[in-house]
């Protein structure tokens, strides 16, 4: 069987490449740094850049029309295969674009002059591809998928000599990504369990085949693989659905953190090999988890037995799960949407290379700060090729101004947003952001204390409303309605308060869009509704300054 | 050559039909087979489990790992009682199972009073025998490994003569049977009990064991495990309490109470342990934790869950990492997918009065919504119904939703309840049982029950009570199976003395109207079908009577049959108990099953 290499995004076959600058080079002990490939502009001039639109997702490829329909194909058909597993309902919908650039060309040429002299910091000396070596610890990761908070982006590298579609798969991470998407927020135990079991799912073979689980981990497999009666470990059912916040009071001995991974895996695998009316019993639960706290009523009236017996059968399930490499039929598929490639105009190849290049700002920002210069150059440059040409796409602008915005110039940030907005873009963070900007702008130079008229914050709000309209919803956005609110003289209407609280019902795990929530509410007289959401809220808070508010506001809130 | 088509057709009836009847008998046999652990010891350190596991007639003790695990050690149980042993008998069970040390377990088999021939007298008249009678109640240790295995000592060991019979300073340093062999006339012997009375907190390897009985006062011991060897024990080591209590042995001294209540409970005197059950509590809702071991630090306790539709399983809580490990399965050749529901349920009545058992739903029912068996408890108040029972599930598999009732008596008899129960217990029962099923009904509309199929099952004391069931609320009960049930309660309770287990107070007391409470008496009020079940060798109360309440029913017209139930069925041989309930089925099958059945005319009897 052909076997995959794993790359941050997908798993492509033998057609990909390690393009590592410094794979022997890098300190075995010390983490290896993975920085995004940047193309180097125009240095292969006689190839045309391709553009698809197909499936929600925009690619841009420097690869031959074939492979680009071909790769558009198969990434579209693997989706399909998520959501065998995962129905739709449970992954995020998200209604920006996905981009996806895909290229070939000669690998030397991916990483721009000036950060190889960044990376190898003046010293000489020649590296493994004929270019200089490059700095310990950093590779240049020839494919890479990077997120934003409302949409995601990747670039592969495809050798087109063995490149397969077939051989494709969708990586674990993205999988997660789109379940820690979904709204309202999917919890731990399910997200953790399937991105867990889908790294032991192989997709290359008809039907989808689980290999067997891990359970914590190879040998303690195969132990029980070969006698069923071993002793082991399982947590019980309450514990295992626990909060965020519940979990944060149990023990962290290693040794459970592990029982609990691999037990979360075992149950979705369990759930999936039991038969219909066990699958659609898991899924009713996972439903109502993502609603809020779940009991042991809940989960008998989904799976019709109680708490322990559930430990029971997973326990019973576990020699079987070890060793056996069940099945799973797919079932019809919908068809693939027409794939037409054309030839990229200048707009999409600016707008779709430029959000790549400015995701990679973010990643180096975290990863490698001192290289980080060039990278906001290159998007810069490639941003502004189309802005200089007259492009005033809302696209370009949002992805201009989110670009100044991760490049750390605020200040330049709203002369695109701005327009941006104003033209109905589709993106949720362009409205968030621009509200922030409004946002610190009111508050600038007034005491922390001071209340704003609504004719004051309204700039503030309508932004953040009309996020609302776009999917996928955001926390943040949530989050500061509701801190806006707080400092509005004026009560919001009815529907303005559900949308208050439709941020905590959303965002189950998120303690600040409670926290948030419940203080705006309280403070224009909601107080038991601003208790319900404190009291629903299973997150844990992020820092004791958030943890310290919701216990003050909790006593205030008892205090009539 | 062609078969004829009659022979293809009984081929295609009969193959199915052999198949079922073995698939029933391997299930029966499945759900009577001695459950693993019976007895459980975890060692002082906490990182050994030693378990009794049944493997057909033979018993051994399975010795693993907690925690790396690791492969687990079988050693067969020698009792000396193999021999004796009839084939299918279930295997004889352990009186002790405790870790000496960490790597050392010592263990004893029920002890087995073995009674000599009867000897002849100057007479010629077969008189018993003076000698013994053997008593084996062998004491053994083994090793964590499975080593150094073997008995240390026995009863025989401590055989003795009446002081008489020695008779100079050479008798006394004397064994019994160096005794035997000087002496020209026989010599009188007798063998005492052994207990096992501790382990001696400063050398873990030393055993104190106590002798009773014989011609001697009791005396204490302590044997050696190393060595076998035995010296006498100059202390005056107190008796561990059994069961209620519950004994720490490491601190010596008592922890703990189990209390007779609908689900086993203990009430904790040690505070560390009370707080332990609450976290395993916690961790197990809906079950029932039994605390049964732990280790010298207690950072490890043994501990049996049971409930639900599980037969139970044995786990090691390590508290430093919060994780309950399961060591085994109590029967793990039952998957907990393939039995039924079963929940407890307990309410109050308008007396006052807690009623408790489980209900058992059928997974997969013949009838929607399923007839009912209502299962009276066997004896007075009794012990209360086991969270797994597998007769319940056998039912289950058959298709009825079956009501296991306790007593309303069964964690001790309230005071306001005595003059009724004095007066008239039975009908304080079945009311009890009318009242259980209204509830049950009520409280689980997505478990409903045929009301008007509702049929009464009990054994012993409890068949009596379904056939009283029968002629005091015929209106409620269309049926019902008595298995070695009195008919007459006055006889049944003189021929069994104690054995019953009744409490003569509440029953057999001077004021009692035994007509009223007789069965055979109120013969004709028995209109509903009736199925007696008797095992050979039950006793005249219950054969003799069985065979005069049938024969008045058939007399009178009534639907009653007789079955003869094959020996073992109270020892739950799989064999014997298949044969019975395939036979219950067919009955009730037969008078439950078809909606056209005429039920006969339903009167209440004072």
């Amino acid at each position: 069987m052909k076997r995959r290499a794993a790359t941050k995004f997908l798993r492509l076959a033998q057609h990909t490449a390690w393009l590592g600058l410094s794979a022997t080079a890098a300190s075995a002990a010390a983490p290896v740094v993975e920085l995004p490939p940047m193309m180097v502009e125009e240095s292969n001039a006689s190839v045309p850049w391709l553009y698809v639109n197909a499936g929600g997702t925009e690619f841009l490829s420097r690869c031959s029309s074939g492979t680009t329909s071909e790769f558009a194909e198969a990434w579209l058909t693997k989706l399909q295969l998520v959501r065998a597993l995962v129905p739709e309902e449970f992954l995020a919908r998200i209604d920006v674009p996905a981009v996806f650039v895909l290229y070939g060309q000669d690998v030397r040429q991916t990483v721009s002059v000036e950060i190889q002299r960044e990376l190898q910091g003046g010293s000489a000396g020649g590296g493994r591809n004929g270019g200089a070596p490059p700095s310990a610890g950093v590779n240049i990761a020839p494919s890479m998928r990077l997120a934003d908070r409302d949409m995601h982006a990747s670039i592969a590298y495809i050798d087109e000599t063995q490149f397969d579609g077939a051989n494709l798969s969708v990586s674990p991470s993205h999988v997660r990504f789109l379940l820690d998407r979904r709204v309202p927020e999917l919890p731990a135990w399910l997200t953790e369990g399937v991105e867990r079991a889908w790294r032991r799912t192989d997709f290359l073979l008809a039907p989808i085949t689980l290999q067997p689980l891990v359970w914590i981990e190879l040998g303690e497999s195969e132990a029980l693989a070969g006698d069923p009666a071993r002793p082991r470990a399982l947590l019980p059912a309450n514990e295992l659905f626990a909060t965020g916040a519940e979990r944060a009071l149990q023990s962290r001995h290693p040794r459970r953190l592990q029982i609990r991974a691999a037990q979360q895996d075992l149950f979705f695998r369990w759930a999936l090999v039991s038969g219909e009316a066990t699958r659609a019993a898991f899924w009713k639960f996972a439903a109502q988890a993502a609603a809020g706290p779940v009991n042991e009523e809940r989960f008998e009236a989904s799976f019709g037995f109680d708490f322990a017996e559930l430990r029971d059968r997973l326990s019973d399930y576990l020699p079987r799960a070890v060793r056996e490499e069940p099945r799973i039929q797919p079932g019809p598929q919908p068809p693939i949407p027409l794939i037409e490639v054309a030839r990229a105009t200048p707009n999409q190849i600016a707008r779709v290379r430029g959000e790549w290049e400015r995701l990679a700002i973010g990643h180096v920002q975290r990863r490698m700060p001192e290289v980080r210069e060039p990278y906001i150059a290159q998007a810069r440059r490639t941003l502004r090729r189309a802005y200089d040409a007259g492009d005033r796409d809302p696209r370009l602008l949002a992805t201009m101004g989110l670009c100044e915005i991760d490049a750390g110039n605020p200040a330049g940030a709203r002369e695109f947003l701005e327009p941006a907005v104003a033209g109905g873009v589709v993106r949720p963070r362009a409205y968030y952001e621009l509200a922030r900007l409004r946002f610190a702008a009111v508050q600038h130079g007034e005491p922390a204390t001071k209340m704003f008229s609504f004719t004051a914050l309204a700039p503030v709000f309508l932004p953040l409303q009309r996020a609302l309209t776009q999917a996928p919803p955001l926390p943040e956005v949530f989050a500061l309605l509701a801190e806006a609110w707080a400092r509005c003289e004026t009560s919001p209407n009815t529907a303005e308060f559900a949308e208050l609280q439709e941020g905590s019902r959303l965002f189950t795990q998120h303690a600040t869009v409670a926290y948030a929530g419940a203080l705006a509410l309280a403070r224009h007289g909601k107080r038991p509704e601003a208790a319900a959401i404190l009291n629903a809220c299973a997150g844990e808070p992020p820092d004791d300054e958030t943890q310290a508010g919701m216990t003050r506001l909790r006593a205030e809130l008892a205090n009539p | 050559m062609r078969p004829p088509r009659l022979g293809l057709f009984a081929v295609f009836v009969c193959v199915p039909a052999i198949e079922r009847a073995a698939s029933f008998d391997d299930r029966v046999e499945a759900l009577f087979r001695p459950p693993l652990g019976e007895r459980v010891a975890l060692s002082p350190d906490g990182q050994r489990v030693a378990y009794t596991s049944p493997r057909g007639s033979e018993l051994t003790i399975t010795i693993a790992n907690v925690e790396p695990p690791g492969p687990r050690r079988i050693v067969k149980v020698e009792s000396g009682r193999e021999a004796a042993a009839a084939e299918g008998e279930p295997p004889g069970q352990l009186r002790f199972l405790r870790w000496a040390t960490a790597s050392r377990l010592v263990y004893a088999p029920a002890e087995r009073v073995v009674p000599l021939p009867a000897v002849v007298d100057q007479q010629g008249r077969a008189v018993p025998n003076p000698d013994g009678p053997t008593i084996i109640s062998p004491i053994l240790a083994v090793d964590a490994d499975g080593k150094e295995r073997g008995a240390l000592v026995d009863a025989s060991y401590f055989q003795e003569t009446p002081a008489e019979a020695r008779r100079s300073l050479a008798d006394l340093l004397r064994t019994t049977k160096e005794l035997a062999v000087v002496r020209q006339e026989s010599v009188r012997w007798r063998m005492p009990h052994l207990d096992i009375l501790g382990i001696f907190p400063r050398d873990r390897e030393q055993l104190i064991i106590g002798t009773r009985g014989a011609y001697s006062i009791p005396m204490q011991h302590l044997l050696d495990l190393r060595t076998g060897s035995v010296r006498e024990f100059g202390g005056d080591w107190p008796v561990p309490p059994g069961e209620p209590q519950v004994f720490d042995w490491f601190r010596l001294t008592v922890v703990g109470e189990r209390q007779a209540a609908a689900h086993p409970t203990t009430t904790w005197r040690d505070a560390d342990l009370a707080r332990v059950q609450q976290e395993l509590a916690r961790k197990f809702p809906r079950r029932s934790v039994e605390l049964l071991d732990w280790s010298d630090n207690r950072l490890r306790v043994l501990c049996r869950v049971t409930g639900g539709s599980d037969p139970g399983r044995i786990f090691v809580y390590q508290r430093t990492e919060d994780l309950v490990w399961e060591i085994f399965h109590r029967a793990p050749w039952l998957s907990a997918a393939k039995l039924h529901d079963t929940r407890p349920f307990e309410f109050t009545v308008p007396d006052g009065a807690r009623l408790s058992g489980y209900l058992t739903w059928p997974g997969k029912p013949r009838l929607m919504p399923p007839p009912l068996l209502v299962i009276f408890p066997s004896g007075f108040p009794g012990r209360a119904q086991p969270a797994f029972d597998p007769e319940a599930q056998v039912f289950a598999d058959l298709g009825f939703a079956v009501a296991r009732l306790n007593h309303r008596s069964v964690a001790g008899v309230r005071a306001e309840d005595r003059a009724a129960l004095r007066a008239a217990v039975d009908r304080v029962t079945i009311d009890d049982g009318t009242a259980a099923i209204a509830w049950l009904a009520a409280r689980y509309p997505d478990r409903p029950f045929d009301r008007k199929r509702v049929a009464a099952l009990g054994r012993g004391f409890g068949g009596y009570l379904a056939l009283r069931a029968l002629q005091l609320q015929p209106a409620a009960f269309r049926g019902g199976i008595a298995i070695d049930a009195p008919v007459e309660l006055r006889p049944w309770l003189r021929a069994a003395a104690d054995g019953s287990g009744i409490p003569a107070a509440l029953i057999a007391h001077e004021q009692a109207d035994w007509k009223k409470l007789s069965v055979l008496h109120h013969a004709e009020t028995l209109t509903q079908p009736v199925l007696l079940l008797d095992e050979p060798g039950a006793g005249p109360a219950i054969e003799g009577g069985a065979e005069e309440l049938g024969a008045r029913l058939i007399k009178l017209g009534r639907p009653a049959e007789q079955f003869a139930l094959a020996r073992g069925f109270a020892a739950a041989r799989p064999a014997a108990r298949a044969a019975a309930y395939r036979k219950i089925a067919m009955f009730l099958n037969q008078h439950l099953g078809d909606f056209a059945v005429t039920v006969g005319p339903a009167n209440e009897v004072p």
